[in-house]
């Protein structure tokens, strides 16, 4: 019903979760919203591909692949946002 | 429809990449490291979405059996990234508080050392603790390695009394006055100083004090 590797993730994912919290809290970056968002959707993408195997496969396997995007996206917004700052800061490209 | 969510994330999680590569690349030196294992999370979820596209748009899955590997390390990566980042964000703000503390200290130093009046700092039997160059150079005080303090020729004395103070500088503890009359005694001259003081801590036990002295010509 689930892989070895799936779970191995969820391990990982349920260890790393305290080093998350504590980070993005303290971190002092304006977007960290958005790599929150990706940690959550991450977390909440290992569940449910764990979670198909048991019940209601199509919604959870359509939820997974919904939040692929939605992870990545979020990190590319907080990538560009991030990387627009620190060359306005340094007067990059100037 | 799979196929889809998996190619725009594929296209996120490259501009993502490339952002983050641009930025460690042009980072300073100590935001390097944690850049990079950011970057190198990203470059995994490339691999993984690279894989799942072409996967569910029926391309090719060759490199399926190699996804899992990618996406067990993601997490790792981008914690230790974001921690890093974290660290090091702590570390310049450090750097960067010690900096104002330092600039601060010596601008207040400049400021004591230059004065055009003469600043010290008195203990309360009679030892001073700091003097100023223009301290130094009124009351003739020389370094004293033996007791880390002063030796001067002379005593400042009260302008109406005829009581030796017990040292160079006396002022009681906790005592506040302000241009009051005092003379510089060597056994050579007299020289007539205005003296203020003001206990370095206002409420008891006062401990030191802090003393200006200006010299002036009516004794």
């Amino acid at each position: 019903m689930y892989t070895i590797s799936e779970l191995l993730m969820l391990t990982m994912a349920l260890a790393l979760a305290p080093i998350f919290i504590w980070t993005l809290r303290r971190l002092e970056l304006r977007d960290k919203g958005f790599i929150g968002l990706a940690v959550l959707g991450t977390f909440a993408a290992i569940s449910f591909t764990i979670a198909e195997g048991y019940w209601l496969y199509d919604v959870f396997n359509t939820l997974e692949h919904l939040l692929e995007p939605v992870v990545a996206i979020s990190l590319a917004l907080f990538a560009t946002r991030f990387l627009r700052r620190t060359r306005s800061r340094t007067g990059a490209g100037q | 429809m799979t196929g889809v969510f998996e190619a725009i994330a594929l296209v996120a999680y490259l501009v993502a990449l490339v952002c983050l590569a641009y930025g460690a690349v042009t980072a300073r030196t100590g935001s390097k490291a944690p850049l990079w294992f950011l970057t190198a999370a990203l470059g995994l979820m490339v691999f993984v979405s690279t894989s799942n596209a072409l996967e569910h748009l029926n391309i090719t899955a060759a490199i399926d059996p190699f996804e899992d590997y990618a996406e067990i390390l993601f997490l790792p990566l981008l914690a230790y990234g974001l921690y890093g980042y974290q660290v090091n964000s702590q570390n310049a703000q450090i750097a960067n508080a010690r900096h104002a503390a330092e600039s601060e200290h010596y601008m207040l130093t400049e400021i004591v050392e230059n004065a055009p009046i003469g600043i010290a700092i008195v203990d309360v039997g009679g030892r001073i603790g700091y003097a100023n160059p223009e301290v130094r150079r009124l009351l003739e005080l020389e370094d004293d390695p033996l007791t880390v303090g002063f030796t001067s020729p002379g005593k400042v004395w009260r302008a109406d009394t005829s009581i030796e103070p017990v040292g160079i500088l006396t002022v009681d503890p906790g005592e506040t006055f302000d241009r009051e009359h005092f003379v510089f005694k060597t056994p050579h001259s007299e020289v007539p100083l205005l003296l203020s003081a003001t206990p370095l801590h206002p409420e008891p036990p006062h401990g030191a004090s802090i003393v200006t002295i200006l010299p002036t010509c009516d004794a």
